[in-house]
C-alpha cells in the first residue's frame, strides 16, 4: 500500500516537474533558444512570492500565484525585448547560450546581494500538511491541487497554441520567421510574448516547488537541470512529452527516496539515462 | 617555426620555470588557477569546436581526476604529485566506457546526457562513506611534500598542463584523426561519405579531452588539499570552460587563451576594483585578500591590449593567389571557382619572372 501511495505522490509531484520544463520546451520549440537563465527565473519568482507573502501576511500563497505569474510574464517580455531578440537571429546557436548564461550569473549574484544566501521556503499554512483519503490511500491535498493546476495549465497552453489565432502565429513563426514577416507578423514581438508565457509558467512551478522544498539563490542550477531533463526525456519540442517526462522523473525520485533515503534525485537521473539511451530522441521525439 | 618564435617560447619557458622566484605568492596562485582553467577550456574547445560534441558534463572528469588522485595517493601513502598520472588514466578509461553509451545521443540530448551522467557520479560518490560522503575528503599525504614546495610545484604543474593541452590539441589536429575531426565538425554526413570514421574521431577526441580535464582537475584539487562532491562536480566548471571558449573564439587554438584572459580580467575587475563579493566562481577558490592589488591604470591597459587582440582576430586576412594557366577559358573558370571575399586572385597566361610572383 505504501508503494502505491509513493507512486501516486510521485505522479502528483511530477506534474510540477513537467510544469518546470514546459516553458523551456516552448522557447526551444519556437525560437531555438536554450535559455540558461530559466532556473534563475524559477528561483527569482519564488523569492518574489516570499516577499509578497511577507508584505501581505493574510493572503494565501496560492492566491499570490497570479501576481507572481504576471510579474514573471513582464520580466520575460522585457528580457526578450531588451536582450535576447538582439541575438536570436544570429545563425550561431552559442550567442543566445552565452547571453542567457550571463543573465543567469548576474541574477544569481543580485539575488545573493538582495535576499541573502539562507535557505527559504514559502509557508503555506495548514494546506502544506493537509491530507485526504481517496480509495484507502492517504494523499496530500496540496499535491492534488498542484497536479490539477499543472494539467489545467498544460491543457490551456495546448489550446492556446493549437486553437487560437495567436497560437497559429506562434507556430508559423516557429516554422519560418522570415516568411511570417511577409504576412505582417513581427517575429520579435511574438518572441516577447512567448518568453513571457514561458517564464510565467515556470514562475507558477517555482512558487509551488518553494512550498514543498527549500531554495537558495544557488538553486537555479538544480532547477535548470530538472527542466532540461523533463524536456529531453519527453522529446524536444513536445508539450505532453514534457508532462509525461516530468511525471516519470517525479515517480522515480520519490520511489528511490523510499528505499534509499539519502539518494536525492539519483534515481530520477538514472531513469533519465536509461530511457534516453534506449530511445535517443526522448519518449515522444520525432525520429531524425 | 621561426627563430623569433623559438626564442620567445624558450624565454617563456624559462620565465615559467623561474616563476616561483620572481612572482609573489598571490600572483603565482592566480596564474595556477588561470593555467588550469586554460587547460580545461582547451579540452572543451577540442570537443565542441572540433569534434562537434557539446558536453555540459565535463565537470565529471574534473571531479573524477581529483578523487582518483586523492584515493590513490592515500591508499599508496605516496605524495600526491607522484601519482598524478592516475587521474588522466582513470578519466580516459571512464570516458572510453561511457562514450559507448552516450555517443548514441546527439546534440542537446548529448549535452544533457553528459550533465546527468556527471550528477549521477557526484550523487553516488556523496553516498560512499569511505570517500567522506557529502563532507568530502582531505589529502593527508600532502604532508609528504615540503610545504614550501607545494605552491611552486602546483604552479609548474599548472603551467605544464596548460602548455600540454595547447600543444597536444595542436598535434592532434595535425594528425589523421585531427583532419578527420575538422571534416566531422563541418559536416558529419559528408565526412562519413568520404570514408572518415566519424565515430572513431569523436571517440579519440572525447577520451583525450577527458584525460586533459582530469589532469587539470587533479592538480587543482591537490593544491587545495580538499575535495567534496559539491565542489569537484560543480557544473560551474563546465560553465566557465564554455564561457572562456565562446568568448575567446570557439574552434580556434588561441580562442581559449584570449577567453581565459578576458574571463580572469573581468573577475578581477569585479572582485578587486569594484570590491564586490560577486566573484561567484573565485570566491570559493581564491580568498580575495590573497589577490595582488591591481593598479586601475594597469588594468585599463590590460583591457585595451585584450581589446586590440580581439580586433586583430576580427579583421579578415586576405589570401593572395597566383593562377598560371595558358588556356584562357580554363583560367577564367578557375578564377570564377576560387573567387571569394577573402581571396585575391591574380591570373596570368604564362609563368612570370619569379620577382613578379605573389609572396606566398
Amino acid at each position: 500500500m505504501i508503494w502505491i501511495e509513493t507512486i501516486v505522490n510521485g505522479v502528483l509531484y511530477g506534474g510540477l516537474y513537467g510544469l518546470l520544463g514546459v516553458g523551456l520546451a516552448l522557447i526551444v520549440g519556437v525560437m531555438r533558444v536554450v535559455n540558461l537563465s530559466h532556473g534563475e527565473f524559477i528561483v527569482l519568482s519564488a523569492f518574489v512570492g516570499v516577499s509578497l507573502a511577507h508584505v501581505m501576511p493574510g493572503v494565501h500563497p496560492l492566491i499570490l500565484l497570479a501576481p507572481v505569474a504576471v510579474i514573471a510574464f513582464g520580466l520575460g517580455f522585457g528580457l526578450q525585448a531588451v536582450l535576447v531578440n538582439r541575438v536570436v537571429t544570429r545563425p550561431d546557436p552559442f550567442a543566445s547560450i552565452l547571453l542567457t548564461f550571463g543573465v543567469a550569473v548576474v541574477m544569481r549574484n543580485l539575488m545573493v546581494e538582495i535576499f541573502g544566501a539562507d535557505p527559504r521556503t514559502l509557508p503555506a499554512g495548514r494546506l502544506a500538511h493537509a491530507s485526504t483519503t481517496i480509495a484507502g490511500l492517504s494523499v496530500g491535498v496540496l499535491p492534488i491541487l498542484i497536479l490539477i493546476m499543472s494539467v489545467a495549465l498544460f491543457t490551456l497552453l495546448q489550446l492556446v497554441i493549437m486553437r487560437t489565432r495567436f497560437g497559429r502565429i506562434v507556430r508559423a513563426t516557429a516554422d519560418n520567421r522570415d516568411v511570417v514577416r511577409l504576412m505582417g507578423v513581427n517575429p520579435g514581438r511574438v518572441y516577447n510574448v512567448v518568453m513571457g508565457l514561458a517564464l510565467a509558467l515556470a514562475s507558477v512551478a517555482g512558487m509551488l516547488l518553494a512550498i514543498r522544498s527549500s531554495f537558495t539563490p544557488y538553486s537555479g542550477v538544480e532547477r535548470l537541470l530538472i527542466s532540461f531533463e523533463v524536456v529531453v526525456l519527453g522529446g524536444l519540442g513536445t508539450f505532453w512529452g514534457a508532462m509525461v517526462g516530468g511525471i516519470a522523473l517525479g515517480v522515480a525520485e520519490l520511489v528511490g527516496l523510499k528505499f534509499d533515503p539519502n539518494a536525492g534525485p539519483l534515481y530520477a537521473h538514472l531513469l533519465f539515462l536509461v530511457v534516453v539511451l534506449m530511445r535517443p530522441n526522448g519518449l515522444f521525439g520525432a525520429r531524425p | 617555426m621561426t627563430k623569433v618564435s623559438r626564442l620567445v617560447l624558450a624565454l617563456a619557458g624559462v620565465a615559467a620555470a623561474a616563476g616561483p622566484w620572481w612572482l609573489g605568492d598571490g600572483p603565482m596562485r592566480f596564474l595556477s588557477e588561470l593555467f588550469l582553467m586554460l587547460a580545461m577550456a582547451q579540452t572543451w574547445n577540442l570537443l565542441a569546436g572540433y569534434a562537434g560534441l557539446v558536453s555540459m558534463g565535463q565537470q565529471v572528469f574534473v571531479g573524477l581526476g581529483a578523487y582518483s588522485l586523492f584515493v590513490t595517493s592515500i591508499a599508496l601513502n605516496l605524495a600526491p604529485f607522484w601519482v598524478l598520472p592516475v587521474a588522466p588514466l582513470v578519466c580516459a578509461a571512464v570516458a572510453a566506457v561511457v562514450a559507448l553509451f552516450l555517443f548514441r545521443l546527439r546534440e542537446a540530448y548529448f549535452a544533457i546526457g553528459t550533465w546527468v551522467f556527471s550528477e549521477v557520479v557526484s550523487l553516488t560518490i556523496s553516498k560512499i562513506e569511505r570517500l567522506g560522503g557529502e563532507r568530502g575528503m582531505g589529502l593527508p599525504t600532502a604532508k609528504l611534500i615540503d610545504p614550501r614546495w607545494l605552491e611552486p610545484l602546483t604552479f609548474w604543474l599548472s603551467t605544464a598542463t596548460a602548455a600540454g593541452a595547447i600543444v597536444g590539441t595542436y598535434a592532434l589536429l595535425r594528425s589523421r584523426v585531427g583532419l578527420g575531426l575538422m571534416t566531422v565538425r563541418d559536416n558529419d554526413l559528408a565526412a562519413a561519405s568520404i570514408g572518415v570514421d566519424v565515430w572513431r574521431c569523436r571517440f579519440v577526441a572525447f577520451v583525450l579531452a577527458a584525460a586533459g580535464c582530469g589532469l587539470a582537475g587533479a592538480v587543482s584539487f591537490a593544491a587545495t588539499l580538499y575535495a567534496a562532491p559539491s565542489l569537484a562536480f560543480d557544473p560551474n566548471w563546465v560553465v566557465v570552460m564554455m564561457f572562456v571558449v565562446l568568448i575567446g573564439g570557439i574552434g580556434t587554438l588561441e580562442g581559449p587563451i584570449v577567453g581565459v584572459i578576458i574571463y580572469f580580467t573581468l573577475s578581477e575587475l569585479v572582485t578587486v576594483v569594484f570590491n564586490l563579493s560577486a566573484g561567484w566562481y573565485l570566491d570559493h577558490k581564491l580568498p580575495a585578500a590573497d589577490l595582488y592589488r591591481v593598479d586601475p591604470n594597469r588594468l585599463r591597459d590590460m583591457v585595451t591590449i585584450v581589446r586590440d587582440r580581439i580586433k586583430e582576430y576580427v579583421v579578415p586576412h586576405r589570401k593572395r593567389l597566383l593562377v598560371i594557366e595558358d588556356n584562357d577559358i580554363e583560367r577564367e573558370s578557375i578564377v570564377e571557382l576560387l573567387a571569394h571575399d577573402d581571396i585575391e586572385v591574380t591570373a596570368v597566361g604564362h609563368d612570370p619572372e619569379p620577382s613578379a610572383r605573389c609572396p606566398a
